[in-house]
């Protein structure tokens, strides 16, 4: 089995009732787990969300799929990293 | 738009009351599932999103099916559903289901019309954005008072569409190098040549390089079923020298297509010689599922024309040609009763060139797959993603209704054939010509080879023995039908099939027990296919 990764995001999205929902459910169904969340509205009609998600995956699949979401205007990677276990 | 497929109901009516007053033509099918594989069969055929439209609650669950599909496939398609008023959203109201939320995962976008005033601008950008890029199908919810108020708002002006996106020039270079180092390259083609319409760029490649060519299900037609150097199609029930030629290979060039599980049986073992150059419009189908060598990000025409240059693989060819004679379709099968891929093969020879076939679930559906020559991918049509039963007759008149010149065949198993058999009203309504092949076998008859094979033959849910007179199912909803069992009535029956005037169903009995050959067994490599042969062989004494 793969080593699992975590990484950080920061994506920038038009804001609408569905935007968040939508965003959401491609970090699900592309098989990553998500560990931490934070959104918040600009006042601008932007909502800018930082995530870290964890995945045996790549991050740039999923990154490449949220890159679809009509409403996401930027998305990008801040940190990378293998999971590391705590005992 | 010039023509909608739906079915009214309460949450919609103020549309439909609409619907008297304008040129746009509106078809009632049977079943909102209907009404979206009909609007898929209009998407299919002319590269122009369908649209489809249902009332809220049942009506609008009723799309789900035929909206997952046009995602699977990726079908440019506009669903309209009817809601429930603004002021009873949420509360559990009559026929209120969240259908935004039920569908966000299987469509490309979707909108909840809040105001008469944004529905303009709604329209505009759901027909760009169905239609644009990798196609696919969205969403547009519309309340019951949002639907009644009025409005004389038209779009905003939008900046210029987006140009056509050409892929990084140093990896069409770094293609070309891979192109002239290898010696047995094979092009490998998907539905997005269909979807590009670039089925005249393939055939100029194909001809530049000289290499073999094999499709995807969705590819087929992309070069004609007789050109020299086509194998046929790849992976589970492919041809032996499409898959042979696969994984020997030393350059994979994939073009519109995206290594599908039903094509690359194991992945790690799949062309493991292989370089690949992969063209797709689509960012994220490269390297999701293989790594390529070149990653060929844009439009697939500018791709091809980019990286084209004859290939050093006459030895190749000729090795690949060897193969191809070596595994051609043979059928002389000797028995009285029907041969299935035969009656195909004879009905596609039969046919006219502008026929349209509409392919259904399971193993008709290969055996149309490998049996018939398409001369383009619009001719093809099949579910192919999501692999939904019921799928070819909706389609099929969606197709005859846009293509009314057309021949239009519809191919379908009894399982399939019952769900959506209530179409064949639609066909009645309309007087829509679709001529139906129903081939039965009395059994989910893929599903039955399956348990045969794996499942040490316990057969389970599959005996269809008890499927109703289905010429009579025909003639009762007013269509003329033709009932065939031995192989020597299929001569004269395929000619008052073509021959007939109007909607037709042929009902063609076949063995039980015909199975589907080659077959790749399911978590192995396109290396262990299979041939009924090889199956006996391994078969417990």
């Amino acid at each position: 089995m793969s080593e699992s990764q975590h990484a950080s995001l920061s994506i920038t999205l038009t804001d609408n009732d569905t935007a968040l929902s939508r965003l959401l459910g491609v970090v699900r169904r592309r098989g990553f787990s998500l560990r931490a969340l934070h959104a918040s509205q600009d006042g601008a009609g932007k909502l800018m969300v930082s995530m870290a998600v964890e995945s045996t995956r790549p991050v740039e699949l999923l990154v490449r799929q949220i890159a679809k979401v009509i409403e996401v205007e930027v998305v990008q990677v801040q940190h990378a990293a293998p999971a590391v276990a705590v005992a | 738009m010039e023509r909608v497929w739906g079915y009214p109901g309460g949450a919609i009516m103020p549309i439909y009351d609409a619907l008297l007053d304008s040129p746009i033509r509106h078809f009632l099918t049977r079943h909102e599932q209907g009404a979206g594989f009909a609007a898929q069969g209009y998407a299919r055929t002319t590269g122009r999103p369908g649209v489809c439209m249902a009332t809220s609650g049942p009506g609008a669950t009723n799309l789900v099916t035929a909206i997952a599909d046009a995602m699977c496939d990726s079908v440019p398609m506009v669903a309209i559903t009817g809601q429930v008023p603004s002021h009873a959203l949420g509360t559990d109201a009559f026929q209120e289901t969240d259908v935004i939320g039920v569908t966000l995962p299987i469509v490309k976008h979707s909108w909840l019309a809040q105001s008469a005033d944004d529905i303009a601008d709604i329209m505009h950008d759901a027909f760009r954005i169905a239609g644009g890029g990798r196609p696919g199908p969205v969403l547009i919810d519309i309340p019951k008072d949002v639907q009644l108020a009025l409005t004389d708002a038209t779009p905003k002006p939008r900046l210029s569409e987006e140009g056509v996106s050409v892929p990084d020039p140093v990896e069409i270079e770094h293609a070309r190098a891979l192109l002239a180092g290898a010696r047995q390259p094979v092009i490998y083609a998907g539905g997005g040549v269909r979807i590009a319409e670039a089925w005249d760029e393939l055939r100029a490649f194909a001809e530049t390089l000289g290499a073999p060519i094999v499709h995807t299900l969705h590819g087929l037609g992309g070069v004609p079923g007789d050109h020299p150097m086509f194998l046929g199609m790849l992976g589970m029930h492919g041809n032996k020298a499409a898959n042979m030629a696969v994984q020997e290979c030393d350059l994979l060039i994939a073009i519109g297509a995206r290594f599908d599980d039903r094509v690359t049986g194991k992945l790690d073992s799949f062309a493991p010689n292989a370089s690949v150059i992969h063209m797709d419009i689509d960012a994220a189908e490269i390297g999701k599922l293989r790594r390529p060598s070149a990653a060929l990000r844009g439009c697939i025409k500018r791709s091809m024309e980019a990286v084209a240059l004859p290939a050093v693989c006459e030895a190749w060819c000729e090795r690949v040609t060897g193969w191809k004679r070596e595994h051609a379709w043979r059928y002389d099968a000797p028995f009285e009763s029907i041969y299935a891929p035969k009656l195909l093969r004879d009905l596609c020879a039969e046919s006219p060139d502008n026929t349209y076939v509409c392919s259904d679930v399971g193993q008709h559906q290969m055996w149309v797959a490998q049996h018939w020559s398409f001369n383009n991918p619009r001719r093809h049509l099949s579910s192919g993603g999501l692999g939904t039963m019921g799928f070819s007759l909706p389609a099929a008149l969606g197709v005859k209704l846009s293509h009314p010149d057309a021949t239009v065949i519809c191919i379908c198993g009894d399982g399939s054939a019952m769900m959506n058999i209530q179409e064949l009203a639609t066909l009645k309504r309309y007087n829509i010509g679709v001529k139906i092949l129903l081939i039965d076998n009395s059994a989910l008859g893929m599903v039955r080879q399956w348990q045969e094979l794996f499942f040490d033959g316990r057969e389970s849910e599959i005996d269809l023995s008890d499927n109703p007179d289905f010429a009579g199912v025909a003639r009762a909803f007013g269509l003329d039908a033709i009932s065939i069992e031995r192989a020597d009535q299929t001569e004269d029956a395929i000619r008052a099939f073509l021959d007939h005037d109007g909607p037709v169903l042929m009902h063609a009995r076949i063995d039980r027990h015909a199975n589907v050959w080659p077959l790749v067994p399911p978590g192995k490599s396109n290396a262990d296919m299979i041939d009924q042969s090889e199956a006996a062989a391994a078969a417990p004494a």
